[in-house]
């Protein structure tokens, strides 16, 4: 912080103007490679419909978890 | 690879599976048929006195338990409201027939509900999963909160409906004027299963006919959902891809047709479950998708709609297109405007987070919404 006040404000600007761009670049590595995984993820669609489907043993699993829960609670 | 081998490619890919389109053309037919079916069954059933017999959902709270609750139970929003198109063939008033399918739009999302709660041994993925799934309740609601006053005091929908099924239909017969062309088409199946129902005496025929069309309803739309899961999965995955990256608009136009390449809204809101809760998209990048299923799974009402013909045929398209302008309202109503927007958002972000921390909470909204509170209003309305 101390150099900073030592800078004259063009080099100021330019820090800040450089420092932007990197974000901008940073944020659109982050938007490609999130992208890139949801390309992927759809290129296994069928993958996700066979898990976008009711799995009865789970949803019992769920009750128990809750069961469970409850009588730990009034204990 | 050539053009030409990849046309070959594509050529024989269609081919082989010519047996699939078949049966699903095969499979329209019954469903088709076994909505006609329904129409007749529930008017000898009713012996014309559908109005008087369903009084009783006159009032429209329990119209719309009805929708959400049988929903509910099939699991299959196409399935009801295509029977909903065949009681209204049959009698029903559109009046009458209105909040249950709009409760059928609330019945659906059990699915995916239930769907998200197989994501329970994962904290963050459940929250994630949870969020997904409750934003189509919380927006199914908000929708239902805002319309069925609407419906209730000014008959909004019903007005619009009207309309717009008269200016489509006329005087002459919906399915094609003159001709009756439906009628001759689905005549050798259903004169058929009404000859085996007539053996039955008086009601009991028309009550047969109503269980033997639900019964098709139900193979003929689960069938369907199969075959065209496989069939479309090729166009479903192009869809998805172009809407990567682009606005909320193209999620929703993306969501209305993958749900038209499946027949299915539960497909394809299941489907942004798991893809949610693995993270891969995030619950403001499946939200217009999942809107869009609501606006895509209208097209088999008005298929169904198809099937009904004579005088009856503008009331079953009123129905079919009161099912639409109730969802497209709502997506243009809720969605369009900021504030009303992010409430089905903040809803889930809120319960997903509470559920995480406790699964009562979650249990208590899958029992609450889709049994305790239906079953409570129709105790309401009997009691009062």
């Amino acid at each position: 912080m101390n150099d900073l006040s030592r800078l004259s404000k063009e080099d100021l600007k330019g820090i800040l103007d450089e420092t932007e761009e990197h974000i901008g670049e940073i944020r659109a590595e982050l938007e490609r490679r999130e992208q890139r995984d949801q390309h992927e993820a759809i290129d296994s669609l069928e993958l996700y419909l066979e898990q976008g489907q009711i799995n009865w043993t789970e949803v019992k699993a769920f009750f128990q978890q809750v069961l469970t829960e409850l009588r730990g609670k009034s204990k | 690879m050539s053009h030409t081998e990849t046309l070959d490619q594509a050529s024989a890919r269609g081919s082989s599976r010519l047996p699939q389109w078949l049966a699903v053309i095969a499979l329209v037919y019954v469903l088709i048929s076994a909505v006609s079916l329904i129409g007749t069954g529930f008017k000898v059933a009713t012996g014309g006195q559908a109005q008087q017999l369903f009084s009783f959902a006159s009032n429209p709270y329990v119209g719309l338990v009805i929708g959400i609750v049988a929903t509910a139970l099939i699991q299959s929003s196409s399935t009801v409201s295509s029977l909903i198109v065949g009681m209204v063939a049959g009698g029903l008033p559109v009046a009458i027939a209105i909040p249950m399918i709009m409760g059928s739009n609330v019945g659906t999302t059990l699915t995916n509900t239930l769907v998200s709660l197989g994501h329970v041994r994962d904290k963050e993925e459940f929250r994630r999963a949870f969020a997904a799934a409750t934003v189509h309740d919380f927006f199914n609601l908000l929708a239902i909160v805002i319309f069925l006053p609407l419906e209730i005091m000014f008959g909004l929908l019903q007005r619009i409906s009207e309309t717009v099924a008269g200016l489509l239909v006329g005087d002459a017969n919906y399915s094609m004027s003159g001709l009756n062309f439906m009628k001759v088409l689905t005549k050798p199946l259903v004169g058929t299963l009404e000859g085996v129902s007539n053996l039955l005496p008086g009601i009991f025929a028309g009550l047969a006919m109503v269980v033997i069309g639900l019964a098709l309803i139900f193979l003929a739309i689960t069938q369907i959902g199969k075959l065209l899961k496989v069939l479309m999965v090729g166009r479903a995955k192009a869809v998805m891809h172009s809407a990567i990256g682009k606005g909320p608009v193209t999620g929703i136009f993306s969501g209305t047709l993958v749900t038209i390449f499946v027949q299915s809204s539960s497909t394809t809101t299941s489907l942004m479950v798991p893809l949610a809760g693995a993270g891969t998209f995030s619950l403001r990048q499946i939200y217009p998708f999942m809107l869009g299923a609501n606006i895509g799974t209208t097209v088999t009402a008005l298929l169904a709609a198809t099937a009904v013909t004579g005088a009856v045929a503008v009331h079953a398209l009123e129905i079919a297109i009161v099912h639409v302008l109730f969802n497209v309202f709502a997506v243009a109503l809720i969605f369009g405007l900021p504030f009303l927007r992010n409430l089905p958002i903040f809803g889930a972000e809120w319960l997903a987070g509470l559920a995480s921390e406790r699964k009562i909470y979650a249990a208590v909204w899958v029992l609450g919404v889709f049994i305790v509170v239906p079953l409570l209003l129709i105790a309401i309305t009997v009691l009062f």
